[in-house]
């Protein structure tokens, strides 16, 4: 007897991404929420065609909220971010294996005014899928790092 | 809001976890020391609020073009996704606080 086992794919309703659909593992729980979302805890990371290396943390308590974000480590090459304390044991990360960072994208009046968060990184257990914003004690890294049309800043 | 009086030295203590101590007192600047257990996460007040305040910003901004015209530019300059390299420690002393 072959036994197969199906995965139920979902759907979800973004207002600005559309109809997106995700399986149940592709789910991130963020047990505290995002800073200033703390009643936010259920997310998935989508990408959309033409917006790589671009992605999105789309919410699926509230379909509305979508933040763009992108892997710090392509904005800075020499990023090191290091928490404090064990702010990550909440979220079962012990060591850089299970860790994936994100940085939240935000865009002022022009192109020229397009930053990212390295202050204060979404870290993400990859293998537990559990997530968390956390806010680096190293003030060298900006809440708002610019990115500039055509280089890397490094 | 409670306010108290303290002097250089002393502490304020706050339930049975958390001790709070001026350091150092230099002009208009505290140094200000805080113990507390690893499970309290604690934050310049003014970094949260700026995290906030990105956090809703970016909600705000929708299929932004200025990001699609980025992701262009970008994914030119980048030759691949880099690995996550190890943590490091904090060594920036003067930010660092003793925990329990």
């Amino acid at each position: 007897m072959i036994s197969v086992e199906v995965e139920t794919e979902k759907m979800v309703f973004s207002p600005v991404l559309g109809e997106i659909s995700y399986q149940e593992d592709e789910v991130v729980l963020f047990p505290e929420g995002l800073i200033g979302f703390e009643n936010r805890r259920r997310f998935i990371i989508k990408t959309k065609d033409g917006f790589e290396p671009f992605h999105w943390l789309l919410c699926l308590d509230e379909p509305s909220l979508l933040l763009p974000v992108i892997d710090p480590f392509l904005i800075m090459e020499d990023y090191r971010p290091g928490p404090s304390g064990n702010e990550l044991q909440s979220i079962g990360i012990e060591n850089n294996d299970d860790a994936r960072f994100l940085a939240v994208v935000t865009v002022g009046q022009s192109v020229d005014q397009v930053s990212v968060n390295l202050r204060g990184p979404i870290v993400i257990n990859k293998t537990r899928n559990l997530g968390k914003q956390i806010i680096l004690m190293e003030s060298r890294y900006l809440v708002k790092h610019p990115i500039k049309a055509g280089r890397r800043h490094d | 809001m409670l306010v108290l009086t303290r002097k250089a030295g002393e502490t304020i203590a706050i339930g049975k976890d958390i001790r709070i101590s001026i350091v150092e007192i230099d002009g208009r600047s505290v140094r200000v020391g805080i113990e507390a257990p690893k499970s309290v996460t604690i934050y310049r007040g003014e970094i949260y609020e700026k995290v906030q305040e990105q956090n809703r910003q970016a909600a705000r901004q929708g299929l932004n073009t200025d990001i699609k015209f980025l992701a262009g530019k970008l994914a030119k300059n980048v030759s691949g996704f880099a690995e996550n390299p190890p943590f490091t420690q904090n060594d920036n002393k003067e930010e660092r606080f003793d925990e329990q």
